[in-house]
Order: structure tokens, then sequence, then C-alpha cells
């Protein structure tokens, strides 16, 4: 509920950012170009403005200047030392900059002589039209315009008003100016953003509810046959298990519980198969940890999300379950050495298993790698017998590729797998496959020699019966083999 | 997800919105930055071709008119002086001969640096139509609100090299009148020229300390004088000839060479007084003389003023050189007996 909330108010934030987004870069987009005024001061006919003032905001600047209708106005550009020159000590209202974005800061004038005071005003506006210091001016009645564009040094602009009576003239600057709108991709990409997280949210929330709903009725379901292996699969039910997956082990330990990597805490919870179960070389190591792994992950964090793989994990697992209860039927367990033996490591199994034990007991190792080669006398397959394998199996190119998305698949945050989930871009079942290839992989005869593998083939392709032609020395299935 | 995570999450979002709004708000005014203070001429060279220019035009049509008064918005000081005389001689006589020629087209500009008023900057014009040497034009901006106009002018001597100035770009700073650091300050050098003019090289005391080319003023007063001193029986008569000829201590206009010695314009005012037996009449000789006389009756005393515009240069204190004059202008201004 609480999150269908969250999620809510995160969309609407989301669409309000973007909408203000939008918004910086339309409506309230700045004007192309920046127009601001300043009303003279005081006494005097002289506006002037301070150096820098023109090139405030951009190079080029538009000056006009206005009088009262019927007199005379001047614009000169010169150097700040002669308009301070000629301004003199009479009075005059000075430009400093800008006050805000359309009026320009103006206060009153100081002589030019520090010591002087500053004139009366003039009866008749002086008319600084022709002076031979001006580098730029123009002159006209009531309003006058002048373009300027901005170089190195001290410009000042004098502006007066001209003649009997004058005033000093309404000065108006605009530059040009280019405007960004630097708020409108964070605006909308914030927003967009938002609106996703807060879909997601909502998204998550609804099917948490419904999977809150339906684990409600299955634990009721499985509570009754008390299947230790179910419990497994709720993941807050086996903190002993998942809790700490590398923890060492104490040397002695017998119990299951903190090995290494995930896997095995599934296979733990299975009492009967604990000890012995782990170590039998029945299959692979590795891939049996990473496909529980991955399993086990899918089924314990997203029991709404993936229904799917639980399912088939669980029927995939039943399956193998009972295929260990066959192996441990089979008497020949080599690894019967040390009851501390790495139950879920790839080493477990080799043949010198003696000498393994301790030090690599406390070792937390992680689910897949590489199983070390068997001995070569050691792995005489009996093709009667699924579980024949006694040394680690060299695997195929295709079955460590499994074992890799398998690991991936295992490893991959809870992001990645809540948007597969909804999504469902990849096909959450696939792990399936993996196992499939896995437990053929495990049926199979040896895979090191090219007849073995030709043999493998053809039992992946459906061809005959692979456990009795695998060990056929045929020249033409080695051909094949070396083909490959 | 909690509830405290919750209230982070929120407050996060809230934080971020608020942030956001406050920034687009908040679009900082931009303030003046001044530029680097003007160190450089005060004049562009576009400016002072103006000011050359206007001056010019000036000039051209006070001489177009023969009127004096016309000058006044753009010629000053010693050369308005000057040239209102030439242009009331040219009217008498209704002849402009002798009313000098000034290019308008100038080949090099000094400008100057000086932040203050006044403010002068030189010219050097291109050689007149009649191929006569180039005129030294000095221009004086008195305040800030007056014009450039034009000061005084030489003509420089044939065969004399000028100093070296600084880029128009660059510009030159102006010299006191009093400044130490020449071999003679430009006040000082005035005066020992004049001295020098009024006794003739080989009597005065400075004529040492410079170095004196053939046609300058001296040799010019010097041809003034044998004149009169020519005539077949000027000593046997009596007639008396003196000339005074001394420098202005305010008309000094002095700028800085690239060498760091400086080129001295200054004024000097020259008296000749020719004073023949009571009774004996002395004609004025030249046409200056006769149209500045005007109407009045010869006498036994002819009293000439002129007023000379010299230009200097006067080396750096350290210097192996010597103050050589430049150039001048020769012209009677006044004449009465």
């Amino acid at each position: 509920m609480l999150q269908r909330i969250l999620g809510g108010v995160l969309v609407l934030i989301g669409l309000a950012a973007a909408a203000l987004g939008v918004a910086s870069a339309t409506v309230w987009r700045d004007t192309d170009t920046v127009v601001a005024t300043a009303k003279p001061t005081g006494d005097g006919t002289f506006v002037v403005t301070d150096p820098g003032v023109l090139g405030l905001v951009g190079g080029d600047v538009t000056v006009s200047a206005t009088v009262p209708e019927g007199q005379k106005v001047t614009l000169a550009v010169g150097r700040d030392v002669d308009v301070a020159g000629w301004v003199g000590n009479d009075p005059y209202s000075r430009v400093t900059g800008l006050s805000d974005w359309e009026n320009l800061a103006v206060a009153a004038g100081e002589p030019a002589d520090a010591d002087a005071e500053t004139n009366e005003a003039p009866k008749s506006g002086p008319d600084p039209a022709g002076s031979d210091m001006w580098v730029a001016e123009a002159s006209d009645e009531n309003s006058v315009t002048l373009r300027w564009s901005d170089r190195p040094g001290r410009w000042t602009l004098l502006a007066a008003g001209v003649g009997e009576g004058a005033q000093a003239p309404t000065l108006e600057l605009s530059w040009p100016r280019a405007v960004t709108t630097p708020y409108l991709w964070p605006g909308v990409g914030v927003g967009a953003v938002l609106v996703l997280g807060g879909v997601l949210l909502l998204v998550v929330g609804g099917r948490r509810a419904r999977a809150r709903r339906a684990d409600l009725a299955e634990a009721t379901d499985s509570a009754a046959p008390g299947s230790p292996d179910e419990s497994a699969d709720h993941h807050d039910d086996g903190p002993s298990g998942l809790g700490a997956p590398f923890a060492p082990v104490r040397p002695g330990a017998a119990e299951a519980a903190p090995w290494a990597p995930a896997s095995p805490a599934v296979d733990a919870a299975h009492e009967g198969d604990a000890p012995a179960a782990p170590a039998t070389p029945e299959e692979p190591a590795g891939d049996a940890s990473g496909e529980d792994g991955a399993q086990d992950d899918g089924t314990a964090r997203d029991a709404a999300g993936t229904a799917e793989v639980p399912l088939a994990g669980r029927l995939l697992r039943r399956s193998r379950r009972r295929q260990r209860a066959e192996a441990t039927d089979v008497p020949s367990d080599p690894s019967d050495a040390a009851p501390d033996a790495l139950p879920g490591s790839p080493d477990g199994p080799a043949p010198t298993g003696a000498e393994a034990p301790a030090p690599l007991a406390g070792m937390p190792v992680p689910a897949p790698a590489v199983p070390v080669p068997a001995e070569p006398s050691g792995h005489e397959p009996v093709p009667a017998e699924p579980t024949t394998a006694t040394g680690a199996l060299r695997m195929t190119r295709r079955e460590l590729r499994a074992q890799e998305e398998a690991r991936r698949a295992a490893e991959q945050g809870g992001m990645t797998r809540m948007l597969r989930a909804i999504t469902g871009s990849i096909p959450a079942v696939r792990p399936q496959q993996t196992e499939q290839a896995a437990d053929q992989g495990a049926a199979r005869p040896d895979t090191s020699t090219p007849a073995g593998r030709a043999a493998a083939w053809r039992a992946t392709w459906g061809f005959g019966d692979t456990s009795r032609t695998g060990q056929a020395a045929d020249p033409t299935t080695e051909n094949d083999g070396e083909n490959r | 997800m909690n509830r405290r995570t919750t209230r982070g999450l929120a407050v996060a979002s809230a934080v971020v919105v608020s942030t956001t709004l406050l920034a687009g708000c908040a679009d900082e005014l931009p303030q003046p930055v001044p530029g680097e203070a003007f160190s450089g001429p005060v004049l562009t060279e576009e400016q002072d071709t103006q000011v050359f220019t206007a001056v010019a035009d000036t000039v051209a049509k006070a001489d177009k008119a023969l009127k004096g008064a016309a000058l006044k918005p753009r010629v000053t000081g010693p050369a308005y002086e000057v040239r209102a005389s030439q242009l009331s001689v040219a009217k008498k006589r209704d002849n402009a001969e002798f009313v000098t020629d000034i290019p308008s087209e100038s080949q090099q500009m000094i400008i100057p640096t000086t932040e203050g008023w006044p403010r002068t900057s030189y010219s050097i014009t291109t050689s007149t139509e009649d191929l006569e040497t180039p005129r030294l034009v000095a221009f004086e901006q008195a305040s800030p609100r007056a014009d450039y106009k034009m000061w005084s002018w030489v003509q420089l001597i044939p065969g004399q090299s000028m100093p070296y100035f600084a880029d128009s770009a660059v510009g030159s700073a102006a010299v006191a009148k009093d400044d130490d650091s020449l071999a003679a300050t430009p006040v000082d050098a005035l005066a020992q020229y004049a001295d020098i003019v009024s006794l003739g090289a080989k009597k005065s005391s400075f004529a040492k300390a410079f170095k004196l080319p053939d046609g300058d003023l001296t040799a010019a007063v010097e041809a003034d004088a044998s004149v009169w001193k020519d005539v077949d029986g000027f000593e046997e008569s009596g007639t008396k000839y003196t000339q005074k000829y001394t420098a202005r201590k305010d008309d000094v206009r002095a700028v800085r060479t690239a060498d760091g010695g400086a080129l001295v314009m200054g004024v000097l005012d020259g008296k000749t007084t020719v004073k023949a037996e009571e009774g004996a009449k002395v004609p004025a000789i030249g046409e200056s003389q006769k149209a500045l006389l005007g109407d009045a009756d010869e006498t036994n005393e002819l009293k000439t003023e002129y007023t000379d515009m010299v230009a200097l240069y006067v080396p750096a204190k350290d210097s192996d050189e010597k103050i050589r004059p430049l150039g001048f202008s020769h012209v009677p201004t006044a004449a009465s007996n």
C-alpha cells in the first residue's frame, strides 16, 4: 500500500518536474535581448556609464536615449578619462550596472576633480557632439540610437540632453544574448526517471501484494506435508542456509549449513542427503551449485514475479534428488574419507581426497569452478549406471557456457531480475535448459575423449542409445569428434 | 521497503524538485568589469587624421577668404598669430604668395599619452606641391571640451634627420618644459637658441652645445641683417642695425623621442631695428614689411617684429649628441617706424 502511494507521488512529482523543465524552455524562457533602462537622478544633463557597463551582458549593445519632445540628445562613446574630463565638475548621473534584469542602477556622479565642488547645473546643456575624442557618437532630436561593439579598454558612454532647459536623457541599453534552456533536459530527464520509478513501485507494489496473498495460501498448503525442502525455498525460513553463505566451515562441523556456496543450502535442507550426497561425484559440482544458486535465488526473491522459475526448479530438483537418492545407494562412494570434506567444492570429489579437507575447509569457494581433470585411470565409466564417473568430469564447451550463464543469472541483482520478471525480456525458465544439459552430462559417459563427446552429441540430438555406443572406438565417430 | 526508506525517498525527491525550481529563478546579474585602464595614445591614428583634416579644412577656408578670424575654430597660439598676420598681409597685397603652404596630408603622427589637459599631438606633413620640405605641425587640445587646434608649425630644415618617435599606436609621452632629463630643459634650450640667433653662432657662448645646420634660423636672421649691412656706405652713414630674439617661456611644447631625448617646439620673438641718421629715410625692404607698415611715412627708423616658431631636438642628458634645430618659420608680424 505504502509503495503504491509512494509510487503515485513519485509519478506526480516526475510529471511536475518534466512540466517545469518544458516550461523553463518555453513560457519562462528568457528573451533573446536584455533591455535595461536608466532613469537619470538629480541635476545635470548628462548620464555617464561606468566602464564595463556597455559590455555588461554582451559585446554588442544598442544604446538609445530619449529626451522630452523638442529637445536634442547626443550619445558619445569615449575613453573613461576623456568622458570624465569632458563632464568635468558638472553634475551628472552615473550608471553603475544592472539593478535587475530590466533596470540599470543609477547613482549621482561625483566631480572629476575630487577636491572641487560640483558645479551648478548649467542652464543650457552643453553638447558633446563633435569632440575629437569620441570614437562613436550620434546626435538627434528627441531620441537617438547608437550601436557599439565592445572592445578592450575602459569605454564609457556619455549621453547628454542638449540645449536650453535640457534634461538628462533616459537611457535604454539592449544586448542580444544567446538564450540557453539549461533546465529543459534535466527537468524532463529527472521527471522521466521519477515517473518510471513511480510506475515501477506501483507495479512491484501490486505484484508483491498479490504475491503475499498467494504466499499465504501456499504456506497453508505446504505446511501440512512438512517437506523440508519446501521450507528451504522460503528464504525467511532458511537463515542457516543463506544467512552466511561464505562462512568458513569449522573443522569437524559436520553440519552442512554454513559451507561455501548458496547452493548446498538447498541440499542441506534435506537432511538425508547432507553428509554423503554432495560428496558424490555424480555430477559436476560446479553445475549443480550454479543452477541451484540461480533457482534458489529466483525462488527466494520473487516468489511472486517469477512463479514459473520456482516451479520448474522444484520439479528439477526433485528429479535430481531422485537421482541422488539412487546415487547414494551405489556403494562406490570414494570420498568417505573425512566428514568435513568440502561437499560442494569441485575439489571435493578428487581421488586424492585425503589431503583436501583440512586446509580447504576454511576457504569459501565460489560456486562454479573448472573441475580439476581427473586422473586418467580413475574415470573409466560404467555404461550401465548413470553415476559411474568417479573423478571430476571434463565439461564440454556447451556445458561450460551453460554453467557460465547460470552463474550470471545467479549473480544478477534484484533490479535486473525485477525488470526481467516484469518485461519477460529473457525467458525466466532459461536455467531449466542448463539443468537438462547438466543432467544429461551427469548421466552421460566420459566426455574427455572425442568418442565420448560424440556420444554426448548423439544423446543431445536423440540418436540411439548413448550409454552403449559412447564407448565404441569407432574411427568415424572419432573423426567426427575431432572435427567439431 | 519500510517507513524510513519511504520517508527518505520523499525527502530526497522534495529536495531535488525544490532545488531545481530555485535554481531556475536565481539567474545572477552580471557585474560590470572595467577593462584595463588606457595607457596608450589619447587619439587613434584615425582620430588624429580627422583632427588634421578638420584643421586643414578650416585653414583652407580662411585662406580662401583671407580672413584671420575664420581660423579661430581650429588654429590657436603662435600659429594663429602668424597665420592671421600672413593673411592680413596677403589681403593688403591681394596676393597670398607669402602665406605658408601647409599640406593637409600627414606622413607621421606623434600622438601623446597625456591623460590630462592640455594635450599636444604632432604631425609631419608630406612635402608641399612646390617640393618644399615637409612641415612639422603641433595640435593642441587646451581643455576637455575644446577641439584640437593647430598651435604651431615649422618648415623642416633641409637635410636634417628627424629623431625617431614611438609608434602612433603606442603613443609618446609629453615632456614638461622644465624636464631635467635632457641635455637642457626645453625652456633653457629655447633660450639658448634665441641667444645664438640674436648674437650669431660666433659670438654666442651657447653655440658649443648646438650643432647648427646650414639654412637654419640663425642663417635666416643673418641674411636679414646682411640686407642692410651689405648696402654700400652702411657703416659710413652711421646707420645702426640691431636685432634681439627672445624665447617665450610659456609657449613651449615638448614630446619624448624614442632615444630618450625630446622634440621641443617654441616661439622666439624677434625685433630688428634699423636706425639711420636723423632725417634719413629707411624704406621697408620686403613686401611683407611694406604691407605691415602700411601707409605710414618713411622715417629714419624701421622696426620689424618677427614671430618665429622653432623646433629643436634636445638629446637626453647622457647623450653624446648636441642640440640641433629641426625647423623654423621666420615671419614678420609687425612693422613700425
